[in-house]
C-alpha cells in the first residue's frame, strides 16, 4: 500500500515536471502543440548524446540541452506556429504535429532507432524509501519541479514580461493595442516552454533509465492529461495534477494491472473535463470566441464544382483509374477512397458544427469490429453488415461521448481525443467478444452470389460507390434545414443558443452523423485488410483524418477527397526514400498548411 | 447545375462503373494467381527478393538488425556466384510492421514481376494480414520471425518460417523456470504476441506444477512498471518471468530490483537493447538462444567473424542471425527450384537439408512448414553478455 503510494508519487513527479512546460505552452500560448512532446523526447536523446558520446559532465549537459531545445522552440514558433495561428488555430495544431513527426524521425535518423541505457549522471538508486530504492536523481527532480513551479508561477504573476505573456494569451489584439510586443512575447513563451521540455526530458531519461528517439509521445500525452487535470495555465495546478495523476494511476494499475493503464488515465481526463472543465486550479473556461463576431472556421469560399468538374472526377475515378491502374495503385486508391469517406463525413462535425473533434479512430474501430464480428461470428453478408456497422458505430460513439458536449473551447478536442482512446482500449479489453489484442483474422471478402470480390479493383469500385453516396448525403444535409441549424452552432454558438437552438444536442447529432460514416469506413477497411486488431486504430489515425479534413477545407466535403489524395497518395509516393519519407511528408504538410491555410479546395477570401 | 442533370450524371457514372465491373469481373475481381516471368537461362540480371520490414516507427531497431544480417548473407551468397550466376538483390519496403501498410507492400511486391519471393514481415500480425495477398500472387512469404503458430497454420503452401513457435518456446521457458522455482510471477506484453505467449506459458506451467502466483499484462509503450512489480513482489514468487521484448525487459529488470525483489529474473531478449541496459539487474537471466557468439561450430564462427569485421563495436544478436539464415535458406531454395516464383516454392518443398547458423543443417517439416525437430540453446547472462549455460 505504502510502496504503491511512493511509486505513484515518484512517477507523478515525472508528470509534474513535464506538465509545467505543457501547461505553459498550452494554457498560455493557446496552441495545442504536439511538437512539444518531441522536444521533450529530443531533450532525452541530446542529454544521452552529450554525456555518453562526448563525455560532458552533468552541469555542462543541462545548459546545452536547455539552449538547444529553447532555440528549437523559437524556430518552431517563428516558422510554423505563428504564421499559421493567425489564419486558423487548427492549422497550427496540425503543423505542430508535422513538426513532431519531423523531429522524431530526424532524431531516429541521427541517433538510430535503438533504445539505449541512460548514464547515471546522478545516482539513481542510492536511497531507500519504504520498500523502494530511490535515487538522488529523484530528489533533484522533485526540487527542480518545485523551483520551476515557484519561479515560473511568480514570473507569470508579477514579472513584467510574464504578465505580458498572460495578457497576450488572453487577448492578443487587446495586448497589441496596449503596446505589448505580442510577437516577441509569443516567442518568449515558446522558448521558455521548450527549454523546460528539454529539462524535463533529461530528468525523465534519468528516471526511466533508458532513452529512445520516439519516447516522447506516451509520457507527453499523459503529462498533458496531468496538466489538464490541474488546469491548463496554472503552474501549481500542473504540479498538483501531476502528483494526483501519478498516485491514482499507480493504485489503478496495482488493482487492475498495467494492461488497462490507458483506460485509467483517459477516464480520469474525461471525468475532469465533464465535472470540472477548468481542472482543479484553473478557471472554468468560458466560451473561447466572442459572440457575434462571425467566427467562421475556414477562410475563403469553397471552389464550386461545376457539372464538368464532377464529370471529370467521376470519369477519372470511376473509369480511367479502374482501367489503367495496376493492383498496387488500386490498393492505394482504396485507402484514399475510404479516408475520403471518413473525412467528408467529419466536415459535418468539424466544419458545420465547429467542433474540432479528434479521436476519429474510435468510431472507425467500432465500425470495423462491428462488421468483422457480424460477418465472422454471425455469418451476416457484407452488404448488410456495412450499414449496420455505421449504425452501431454511431450509437455506441454517441452514448459514450454524450457527457462531453458541454465542454468548451479547445478542451473539446482533448475530450474527443480521450473518447477515441478509451473506445479503442475498451475494444481491446472486451476480449471475450472482440478477441482483444489477438485481433480478428479471416474477415471475409464481399461477394455477389458465387463471385468473391477479393481483388483490389472490386474493393476500389465498392469504396468509390460508397464515397459517391456519402458525398451526396453530406451535400444534401448541408442544404437542408437541419444542416443550416448545425452550421449556426458552428458559426456562432452564443447567437445560436440565444435563438433557442439546443447547441449541445446538435453538436452530438453532428458527431453521430460523422461517426456513422466513420463506422462505414471502418467496415470497408476491415474487409480489405481481412485482419484487424486494436493497435490499428491509433492516435495517428485520428490525426490523419483531421488533417485530411483541414487540408481539403473544413466546410468542403469534396475537399476531403483532395485531402485524402494528397496525404495518403503522398505517403505512398514518398516510399521512394523509406527513411526520410516521414520527414518529407511532414514538410509537405507544413508547406500546404502554410500556403493554403483555409484548405486546398477553397478560394481565398 | 440542375438537380436533374446531376442525377443523370450520377446515374451515368454508376452505369459506367458497373460496365467496367462486369467487363473485368471475369478475370480480375477475384484475386487469382498472377503470372510469373520466365527465367531466361544464361541471363545475368539480378534476382530480386522483396523485404517487408519496419524501417521507421518504434520497431525500426529490428529492421536495422535485419539489414545487418541480410547484408552479410548477400555478400556470402553473391561471392559464391549468386543464383545460377545471377546476383541476388533485395527490394526494401517500409511497413512499420503495421498490418495496414504490410498489405499495401504485399500488393506492390506481387505486382512487381521481378520479385520472386518475400521476406518478413517482422510481427506475426503484419504478416498474417498480408498472407492472402502473397498466396494469391503465388509468392512465397517467408515470415522468418513470425512465432505465432497461426502464420503457417492459417496460411497455405506459400507461408514458410524458420521461426520456432510460441508454444515451443514457452514450454521450454516454463521448464527452465521450474528448475529454479515452484512459484513465479509473470508479466507479459498486452499484444497478440505477448498474450498468446502467456497462454502457452500458463498451460505449460500447469502441466509441470509451476504455480503462477501473480500475473499482469503491460502496455507496449509503458515505461514505469513499479505498481505491478510491487504487487508481484508482495505475492512472494520464487522467480520472476517477463514475456516481452528487449527494451521493456531491461526496464522491468531494473525496476524489479528497485522495488526490492532479489529472486531470479527470466526474460528479456538477446539484443543489445536488453543486455546493455539490464546487465546488472538481470545477471544470471536464462533464456533460449538461437545462437551464441562463442559457439565453436564453423558456420557460427564464419558468421561472427564476418559480422565483427563489419561492425567491430557491436555484438551480433539473434535478429541478425534470423535474417542471415533466412536469406541463405531462400537462396538455397531458389538455386534448387530455379529463380522464379514457382521455383522458390518448389525449393522449399524439395530441398532435404538447408544450412543454418542456428541449428546447423536442418530440414522443414512439410506439414507445419517450420523447422523439423529444432534444438534450443540454453543461454545465461554473465557480465552483460549471453553465454552458453553449461
Amino acid at each position: 500500500m505504502l510502496d504503491t503510494l511512493i511509486a505513484g508519487l515518484l512517477h507523478g513527479n515525472v508528470y509534474a515536471l513535464v506538465a509545467v512546460g505543457i501547461s505553459l505552452v498550452f494554457g498560455v500560448s493557446n496552441v495545442v502543440n504536439f511538437a512539444h512532446f518531441s522536444i521533450f523526447g529530443l531533450g532525452s536523446m541530446l542529454a544521452w548524446w552529450f554525456t555518453v558520446e562526448f563525455g560532458w559532465p552533468f552541469w555542462v549537459t543541462i545548459p546545452a540541452v536547455l539552449a538547444i531545445t529553447g532555440a528549437l522552440g523559437f524556430v518552431i514558433n517563428l516558422t510554423v506556429v505563428r504564421p499559421l495561428a493567425r489564419f486558423l488555430p487548427i492549422a497550427a495544431l496540425l503543423a505542430t504535429y508535422a513538426v513532431s513527426q519531423i523531429l522524431d524521425n530526424l532524431s531516429q535518423f541521427a541517433f538510430g532507432p535503438r533504445v539505449r541505457p541512460f548514464p547515471d549522471i546522478l545516482p539513481t538508486d542510492d536511497l531507500q524509501l519504504g520498500g523502494l530504492r530511490i535515487g538522488t536523481s529523484d530528489v533533484a527532480m522533485f526540487a527542480t519541479t518545485i523551483v520551476v513551479m515557484a519561479v515560473l508561477g511568480a514570473y507569470l504573476k508579477w514579472g513584467k514580461s510574464g504578465r505580458a505573456i498572460r495578457a497576450t494569451s488572453q487577448d492578443p489584439d487587446a495586448a497589441l493595442q496596449m503596446g505589448i510586443p505580442v510577437g516577441r512575447i509569443q516567442h518568449l513563451s515558446f522558448i521558455i516552454a521548450s527549454a523546460l521540455g528539454g529539462l524535463a526530458g533529461v530528468f525523465v531519461a534519468l528516471y526511466t533509465g533508458t532513452v529512445s528517439p520516439t519516447s516522447g509521445l506516451t509520457t507527453g500525452l499523459t503529462a498533458f492529461v496531468a496538466a489538464t487535470l490541474g488546469g491548463l495555465g496554472s503552474m501549481v495546478g500542473a504540479v498538483v495534477g501531476g502528483f494526483v495523476l501519478g498516485v491514482v494511476e499507480a493504485f489503478g494499475i496495482a488493482w487492475l494491472g498495467d494492461g488497462v493503464r490507458d483506460i485509467i488515465t483517459f477516464t480520469i481526463l474525461l471525468l475532469v473535463l465533464v465535472i470540472r472543465p477548468g481542472g482543479l486550479f484553473g478557471r472554468t473556461p468560458l466560451i473561447s470566441t466572442e459572440p457575434l463576431t462571425g467566427t467562421f472556421l475556414g477562410r475563403g469560399r469553397p471552389i464550386r464544382l461545376r457539372w464538368w468538374g464532377i464529370a471529370i472526377a467521376l470519369v477519372t475515378g470511376g473509369v480511367l483509374v479502374p482501367l489503367f491502374a495496376d493492383a498496387y495503385l488500386l490498393t492505394v486508391g482504396t485507402q484514399v477512397l475510404v479516408y475520403a469517406i471518413i473525412g467528408a463525413a467529419f466536415t459535418v462535425t468539424t466544419g458545420q458544427a465547429g467542433v474540432i473533434a479528434l479521436g476519429q479512430a474510435g468510431p472507425i474501430a467500432l465500425g470495423a469490429y462491428a462488421s468483422a464480428l457480424l460477418t465472422t461470428a454471425l455469418g451476416w453478408p457484407f452488404w448488410v453488415a456495412l450499414p449496420a456497422a455505421g449504425l452501431i458505430a454511431a450509437i455506441i460513439a454517441s452514448v459514450l461521448s454524450f457527457p462531453i458536449w458541454g465542454v468548451k473551447g479547445h478542451y473539446i478536442s482533448i475530450a474527443t481525443l480521450g473518447i477515441g482512446i478509451v473506445i479503442v482500449a475498451l475494444i481491446r479489453v472486451a476480449e471475450p467478444i472482440t478477441r482483444g489484442a489477438y485481433g480478428i483474422y479471416g474477415i471475409p471478402a464481399p461477394s455477389i452470389g458465387d463471385l468473391v470480390l477479393s481483388a483490389p479493383l472490386a474493393y476500389y469500385l465498392i469504396d468509390l460507390a460508397v464515397l459517391v453516396v456519402t458525398l451526396v448525403i453530406v451535400r444534401q444535409l448541408r442544404r437542408s434545414h437541419l444542416g443550416r441549424v448545425i452550421a449556426s452552432v458552428g458559426s456562432d454558438e452564443i447567437a445560436a443558443l440565444a435563438s433557442g437552438v439546443r447547441v449541445r444536442d446538435y453538436k452530438a447529432l453532428a458527431f453521430a452523423i460523422s461517426a456513422f460514416f466513420a463506422g462505414v469506413g471502418g467496415s470497408l477497411l476491415a474487409h480489405q485488410y481481412t485482419y484487424i486488431d486494436p493497435a490499428l486504430f491509433s492516435i495517428p489515425m485520428s490525426l490523419l483524418v483531421l488533417t485530411i479534413v483541414v487540408l481539403g477545407g473544413v466546410n468542403v466535403p469534396f475537399g476531403a477527397v483532395i485531402g485524402s489524395l494528397v496525404l495518403i497518395g503522398a505517403l505512398e509516393v514518398l516510399r521512394v526514400a523509406p527513411e526520410i519519407r516521414v520527414i518529407l511528408y511532414g514538410l509537405a504538410l507544413i508547406l500546404i498548411v502554410r500556403f493554403r491555410p483555409g484548405g486546398v479546395w477553397v478560394r481565398r477570401a | 447545375m440542375s438537380r436533374i442533370a446531376r442525377r443523370s450524371l450520377l446515374g451515368g457514372a454508376a452505369a459506367l462503373s458497373i460496365a467496367a465491373l462486369t467487363a473485368l469481373s471475369g478475370c480480375s475481381l477475384s484475386a487469382t494467381t498472377g503470372p510469373s516471368p520466365d527465367a531466361s537461362a544464361g541471363s545475368t540480371d539480378p534476382v530480386y527478393f522483396g523485404v517487408s520490414a519496419p524501417l521507421t516507427g518504434n520497431l525500426a531497431e529490428y529492421g536495422r538488425l535485419w539489414q545487418q544480417g541480410f547484408e552479410l548473407a548477400l555478400e556470402k551468397v553473391n561471392a559464391e556466384g549468386g543464383i545460377d550466376g545471377r546476383p541476388v538483390e533485395l527490394v526494401w519496403e517500409d511497413s512499420q510492421s503495421d498490418p495496414k501498410q504490410s498489405t499495401a507492400v504485399a500488393q506492390k511486391f506481387v505486382a512487381d514481376e521481378r520479385i520472386i519471393a518475400e521476406l518478413g514481415d517482422f510481427s506475426s500480425n503484419a504478416s498474417i494480414a498480408a498472407s492472402p495477398i502473397y498466396s494469391a500472387g503465388g509468392l512465397v512469404q517467408f515470415g522468418f520471425t513470425n512465432s505465432n503458430p497461426d502464420f503457417t497454420l492459417k496460411g497455405d503452401e506459400y507461408q514458410w518460417s524458420t521461426s520456432l513457435t510460441q508454444d515451443f518456446f514457452q514450454d521450454w521457458n516454463a521448464q527452465i523456470a521450474k528448475e529454479y522455482a515452484d512459484t513465479v510471477a509473470v508479466v507479459y506484453q498486452e499484444t497478440d504476441w505477448g498474450k498468446g505467449a502467456f497462454e502457452y506459458f500458463k498451460a505449460a506451467a500447469e502441466e509441470i506444477g509451476l504455480d503462477i502466483v501473480y500475473s499482469s499484462a503491460f502496455l507496449p509503450d509503458s515505461t514505469d512498471f513499479r505498481p505491478i512489480l510491487i504487487q508481484a513482489r508482495d505475492a512472494q514468487p520464487e522467480a520472476f518471468v517477463h514475456i516481452g521484448y528487449g527494451p521493456d525487459g531491461a526496464l522491468i529488470a531494473n525496476q524489479l530490483r528497485d522495488v526490492g525483489y532479489d529472486g531470479p529474473f527470466f526474460g528479456g531478449q538477446n539484443t543489445p537493447e536488453f543486455t546493455e541496459a539490464a546487465a546488472e539487474a538481470a545477471e544470471g537471466d536464462i533464456i533460449s538462444g538461437a545462437f551464441i557468439a562463442d559457439d565453436p561450430a564453423p558456420e557460427v564462427q564464419e558468421f561472427v567473424a564476418a559480422y565483427k569485421a563489419k561492425w567491430p563495436d557491436e555484438e551480433p544478436g539473434d535478429f541478425n542471425v534470423y535474417a542471415y539464415d533466412a536469406l541463405i535458406v531462400l537462396v538455397e531454395a531458389a538455386r534448387h527450384g530455379g529463380p522464379t516464383r514457382e521455383g522458390v516454392l518448389k525449393g522449399f518443398q524439395e530441398v532435404e537439408s538447408f544450412p543454418s547458423v542456428q541449428w546447423g543443417p536442418f530440414s522443414f517439416d512439410q506439414e507445419t512448414r517450420r523447422p523439423a525437430d529444432p534444438q534450443l540453446k540454453e543461454i545465461i547472462l554473465r557480465d552483460g553478455r549471453f553465454v552458453l549455460n553449461d
